[in-house]
């Protein structure tokens, strides 16, 4: 058995950052300005640096074992927590990265994030409520390629007033069990930015299995909103605040649920059924 | 028999004609249809069935071939399952007078696009949510299932809610560390500790 490094000092990781991502204070603190420099990349869209005093929470990566001859190890905390270590930096800012939005999901005062893909098309949004293997992201690149504008592939954004802000940062195309490929919305997939809030006209909750036959089924205004309930990071921390939101967001909206093949079929089905709901064709958002 | 609704500590919210129900005991919701949430409504100790039959006649539009008593039994059934009311006991279908037990009855329902009339999921944890970090094995935080919500549903077709799925266990990787984390004053930034790391 390997002896675990003893645990380094947290206190004496000087170099720290504090910057503010959707109302919440995120600290990066390591012993190397590198580190924190790249660490930047990993905020979630649209952060800004903050003056505030604290941080309500704190991640810290700790470089190791530096000396001559001497391979540096990494180790990623939050708060008191080990959330990873190694040797390959890469990877522990891709799991820092992965914290923070997480954390940022959970502590954002006034917003809701749930675990959905988005795009608009033409003046509401469509929600793609499913988590990790669904096949949403797939399903949003599809939609942004045919003709939709991105918002989002991970987290679906509702302001306390029931409107969906986006979260574009790069699709993040999983490529097998261990690797993703990021993509450009705009360069590589010649889509657009949604650039301001849009209420949801349609909640697609659609898995991906290969064959599969389209024929979603309509579900009623509480059954999608439970769907996107099941895929709120807040959950169970805040129930009420939740339940305001979605019912706010909710209010009128068509829900689907049901089984997809390939994702550009599934798009084009999905985009002909919004040209049929009055919701897509109101004079403006909001 | 005068059904009663269970009403502590539950966090409700009506959309459109359906209620959501969040029980904070056993992190669960509930979704009650516009039936089950008028029978659910009634279900104040001092109706009794009889009385919630007739109400839900007069507003309820019931699918033909389903009776208003078949069903506020169906929805009675849910919403003792969901724990959403208090258990009805075993003679609950004495004042059906068609010597069905209940299961028969159940059984013998026409669905009619309106059962389930309540479905209910575990919500998700935080360590759920969230997708998986590539190219790692998790600890800790990540170390789950990818998909949370697993729990038995009540009779529920949807897909996110029947799947049944145990998250992983967490890997106990939290050592100890000797000060705290979250200091008071945020210096901006200070000297470059001597340390120059090869990424790679």
């Amino acid at each position: 058995m390997t002896a675990r490094p003893a645990p380094p000092d947290l206190l004496t990781l000087t170099v720290r950052r504090v910057v503010r991502s959707h109302g919440v204070e995120i600290g990066v603190r390591s012993n190397d300005r590198d580190v924190i420099d790249r660490a930047m990349s990993c905020m979630p869209t649209g952060w800004e640096e903050s003056a505030a005093p604290g941080a309500d929470t704190w991640f810290s990566v700790a470089c190791t074992g530096v000396g001559a001859g001497s391979r540096v190890s990494y180790q990623l905390y939050r708060e008191h927590q080990l959330l990873d270590s190694g040797f390959r930096l890469q990877r522990i800012l891709t799991r820092l990265e992965s914290a923070v939005r997480l954390t940022v999901g959970r502590l954002s005062p006034g917003r809701l994030f749930v675990h959905a893909g988005a795009v608009t098309w033409r003046n509401a949004a469509i929600i793609l409520p499913g988590l990790s293997g669904t096949g949403k992201t797939t399903l949003v690149a599809a939609l942004v390629r045919a003709g939709a504008t991105y918002c989002s592939d991970e987290y679906a954004v509702f302001g306390d007033d029931g409107l969906l802000y986006p979260y574009t940062r790069p699709l993040s195309v999983r490529q097998g069990e261990h690797r993703r490929l990021h993509q450009n919305v705009e360069t590589d997939l010649g889509g657009r930015l949604a650039s301001g809030p849009v209420r949801a006209g349609l909640v697609a909750s659609i898995r991906y299995r290969p064959l599969a036959t389209w024929a979603p089924r309509t579900l009623s205004s509480g059954a999608g909103a439970l769907t996107l309930f099941s895929s709120t990071l807040a959950a169970r921390e805040r129930p009420a605040f939740a339940f305001s939101v979605i019912a706010r967001a909710m209010a009128g909206v068509v829900s689907l649920e049901g089984e997809r093949g390939e994702a550009e079929a599934a798009a084009d089905r999905i985009l002909e059924h919004a040209d049929t709901m009055s919701s897509f064709h109101r004079e403006s958002s909001p | 028999m005068k059904p009663v609704a269970r009403t502590d500590r539950l966090v409700k919210q009506v959309v459109d004609n359906d209620t959501l129900v969040y029980d904070p005991g056993d992190d669960t919701a509930c979704c009650l249809n516009a039936l089950a949430s008028e029978v659910w409504r009634q279900c104040d100790g001092r109706r009794s069935v009889d009385d919630i039959v007739a109400h839900v006649g007069r507003t309820v539009k019931l699918p033909d071939g389903l009776t208003a008593e078949e069903a506020v039994w169906r929805a009675l059934s849910e919403l003792e399952d969901a724990t959403l009311i208090a258990p009805l006991g075993e003679d609950a279908t004495a004042g059906i007078g068609s010597g069905m037990n209940r299961r028969d009855l159940l059984k013998g329902l026409a669905m009619a696009g309106m059962f389930p009339a309540v479905q209910k999921i575990t919500a998700p944890s935080i360590t759920s949510a969230m997708s998986p970090a590539p190219s790692s094995s998790p600890p800790a935080a990540s170390a789950s299932s990818s998909h949370p919500v697993v729990s038995a549903s009540v009779s529920s077709s949807h897909p996110l809610v029947s799947a049944s799925l145990t998250p992983a266990p967490t890997q106990s990787v939290t050592p100890s560390i000797t000060q705290s984390m979250t200091p008071t004053v945020t210096p901006t930034m200070f000297p470059l500790p001597s340390v120059t790391p090869s990424h790679t």
